[in-house]
């Protein structure tokens, strides 16, 4: 007979603004499974262990557990989620240093181990207990000692005996394995293996099935917030699947370069405008690509705005090369070599009526190529200038004379990057160049940041897409509400800890 | 006149007189000595002349390694350059590598000459002579008879796959002479193609380096599926539907862009 269904989770979806996180999620759990969900970064994968939790409402669909009399039960918050059996396991093993193991095993469970009468809790017998459940589970450790001295797989391990202990029946462990070694990882799996005996059903996050692929009854992939059929391991295609998924993980689509980088190029300190953007400081270094990471109504556009001196800051200043600058006009901007590619680029960028090489030239038509100023306009002379940037950048048009509206947005970008080395620009700002290219597309504007920051110049780069922000960027600064609520180097950031500076999410309890 | 059209009409001259001089040069194209001293110097570096007082004479040594590159397209050689800037950047020091043959290899291999204490497994001679340059490389050739295509000189036959089997490395750089999406990588020598076939199952990483011309193109024997590479360097021109189809498999693509001189 087969196994009852504990957990159904029916076409979930859930938004972060407009952005869909989930998308009609749906798979079931069986009593006793052990489940593996296998995703990257900025798969989602967290929200849905969130939302099952209880800990983020779900826009729609239904989650739902069943209890031993076979009723369906729906998870609203996390009281519905602890009531019924659910807990989860976090990276960081949510361990009370000041209390001893045994303390941390029956914390908030002193009734139900029986070891309290009335008020009093007999540590005599919480002691017994504790270290009748070690060794049940082949865990040798003093259970009076203080946890505060306990590595992190034994962290790990007596967070797995607590939440035994609170009568589980779903357990959700969300990458507890980063920190440990092989070794380590082995010894807590083995625990889960004995816990799953137990009749605990087991969800997996991980974003390398190769740790959990010896343990998982049934794996399912998730990308983007959308999820694969689940594949069992008796499945005729389990083994095959797990390595195409393993190396979909393993492998990303960003061409990113490393390259060196040099001295501080610009820097920014205490700048405010009005009441949109307040205290933003940072430093951009040559060769670096900087990512700006915010949502609508953040301030972003603002900030690109305010570097190139389209909008006047209300306080703070601007350093670039060491030098402080003012800037009162774009042309201000252009003069101490940065470019900016903003946003809406009818309104701040291209001149919607002219030719491409018009575009390209227009600002430029002074700086003839050193030779002095120049009070004609050398028809020819430009266009062969034209044609060498388009044939550079690959930019596609019918001739340099096209009007540049009829150009497709990718290369109308083209056009303004190309205007901007012909100004000799040194910092280059993209407002969201990718938003509505397609990916080849994108392709192309990831590789001409590669080329801005190979010849030492910098770029600052403003997205609203998590992935590829930490695909292409060295530093990413996460700004919400005009503040900057996030600092993450390359070896740091992930999509996890920018998601969570973006939706300001508070750390869960101890469940 | 831009500075990579002056260097190309040198390249020409010197080929042609065996010897420039650089008031000469400077005369022809109007510009200072100063600037012509900096090209030679670049071209120099390029291991495609000596320079000498008042001048430059060509490098015999490296002839054969230049004459097809410089009657080609100079644009070409640009775009080799380029994508060998970006693999200079993937390439650590430290690393085993695997390199292929043909003018692509070589080209970019004259970027990695800088790179300490890396080793090479190669069957592209014009390569070794470019990486022993560099005393620190550790170079390693495969067996194999020497084969000539216009300039490119390459170790080829069933001793090169022999030689490369159980030989695992971190990254295998080859190039390509055709990439279609049901004949994927392609190359007209079918003994060198057996062998890119094993290096690639033996490789962590598999980086083809390839200028756009050989898109859409079908040669004689497959070495690898069209999505069976880790890593593509391109340059600027390669096609949006073939830089599609790689993102969504989750194949880097790098198209190299030339921005200097715009």
């Amino acid at each position: 007979m087969e196994p009852a269904r504990v957990l159904k989770v029916e076409e979930v979806c859930k938004n972060f603004d407009d952005i869909a996180c989930l998308s009609n999620v749906s798979f079931e759990l069986r009593q006793g499974e052990i489940l593996g969900i296998v995703g990257g970064n900025a798969s989602s994968k967290t929200t849905l262990i969130k939302a099952i939790s209880g800990a983020r409402t779900i826009e729609k669909g239904k989650i739902s557990v069943i209890d031993q009399q076979g009723n369906e039960v729906v998870i609203r918050n996390t009281a519905d989620a602890r009531s019924n059996g659910i807990a989860v396991l976090h990276e960081d093993a949510m361990i009370y240093n000041h209390f001893s193991v045994a303390e941390n095993i029956y914390f908030g469970a002193y009734s139900k181990a029986n070891v309290s009468r009335g008020c009093v809790i007999h540590w005599g017998n919480i002691y017994k207990m504790a270290e009748k459940l070690c060794n049940d589970f082949g865990f040798k450790i003093d259970v009076r000692q203080s946890a505060a001295t306990l590595s992190i797989a034994e962290k790990q391990i007596i967070a797995l005996l607590h939440v035994l202990v609170l009568d589980t029946r779903i357990l959700l462990i969300d990458e507890a394995f980063s920190a440990l070694g092989a070794y380590d990882t082995e010894k807590v799996l083995q625990i889960i293996k004995k816990l799953n005996g137990t009749g605990v059903s087991v969800i997996f996050l991980s974003q390398s099935p190769e740790h959990i692929s010896n343990i998982i009854d049934s794996v399912i992939m998730i990308h983007k917030g959308e999820v694969g059929r689940k594949i069992e391991r008796t499945d005729a295609d389990f083994q095959t699947k797990l390595e195409e998924f393993n190396k979909f993980l393993n492998s990303s689509p960003f061409p990113k370069l490393e390259v060196s980088k040099g001295r501080v190029l610009m820097e920014c300190s205490g700048l405010c405008y009005k009441h949109i953007l307040k205290n933003i400081s940072f430093k951009v270094r040559r060769g670096e690509i900087l990512g700006i990471v915010g949502m609508a109504g953040s301030g972003r556009t603002t900030l690109a705005r305010l570097l190139c001196g389209d909008l006047h800051a209300s306080g703070g200043s601007i350093y670039m090369g060491g030098d402080s600058i003012h800037m009162k006009t774009p042309v201000d901007a252009r003069k101490n070599k940065i470019c900016a590619i903003l946003d809406d680029r009818e309104q701040y960028g291209i001149i919607p009526a002219f030719s491409l090489s018009d575009n390209l030239l227009f600002p430029n038509y002074h700086s003839n190529q050193g030779k002095g100023p120049s009070f004609f306009i050398g028809k020819k002379a430009f266009t062969s200038h034209a044609r060498t940037a388009i044939d550079k950048l690959a930019i596609k048009c019918t001739n340099p004379s096209q009007g540049i509206g009829e150009l497709s947005a990718g290369n109308q970008q083209k056009v303004l990057v190309a205007r901007g080395f012909i100004a000799k620009a040194e910092l280059f700002i993209f407002d969201e160049p990718t938003r509505g290219l397609d990916n080849a597309g994108k392709i192309q504007i990831y590789n001409l940041l590669n080329e801005i920051s190979m010849s030492g110049r910098c770029a600052i780069f403003i997205t609203s897409d998590i992935s590829e922000a930490i695909g292409m960027c060295d530093h990413i600064l996460v700004l919400r509400e005009g503040t900057l609520v996030g600092d993450w180097s390359r070896s740091n950031m992930s999509g996890t800890n920018i998601h969570e500076n973006l939706y300001e999410a508070a750390k869960e309890s101890m469940i | 006149m831009f500075v990579t059209e002056r260097h190309q009409k040198i390249r020409q001259m010197i080929l042609e007189y065996k010897r420039v001089d650089v008031s000469n040069l400077s005369r022809l194209f109007s510009v200072s000595e100063v600037t012509i001293r900096k090209d030679l110097e670049q071209l120099e570096k390029e291991g495609f002349l000596v320079r000498t007082h008042g001048g430059a004479i060509l490098n015999e040594g490296s002839l054969p390694l230049e004459s097809s590159i410089s009657t080609a397209d100079p644009d070409l050689l640009l775009k080799k350059q380029k994508i060998g800037d970006v693999l200079e950047k993937i390439i650590s020091n430290n690393e085993l590598i695997f390199l292929g043959a043909g003018s692509t290899c070589a080209e970019v291999s004259r970027k990695l000459v800088t790179k300490n204490e890396l080793a090479v497994i190669t069957n592209n001679i014009n390569a070794i002579v470019i990486l022993s340059e560099n005393p620190n490389i550790t170079l390693i050739t495969t067996g194999g008879n020497a084969t000539r295509k216009n300039s490119s000189i390459a170790l080829t036959g069933s001793e090169t796959i022999e030689f490369l089997k159980g030989k695992y490395v971190d990254k295998a750089i080859v190039s390509a002479d055709g990439i279609s999406y049901l004949n994927g990588f392609s190359l007209q020598n079918d003994i060198i193609a057996q062998a890119y076939t094993l290096v690639f199952n033996q490789a962590n990483e598999k980086i083809v380096c390839a200028t756009s011309d050989k898109f859409n193109k079908n040669a004689y024997s497959s070495f690898s599926p069209i999505d069976g590479i880790d890593t593509l360097i391109t340059d600027a021109s390669a096609p949006d539907d073939y830089l599609k189809y790689f993102f969504d498999h989750n194949i880097r693509v790098f198209n190299a862009y030339d921005i200097e001189d715009i």
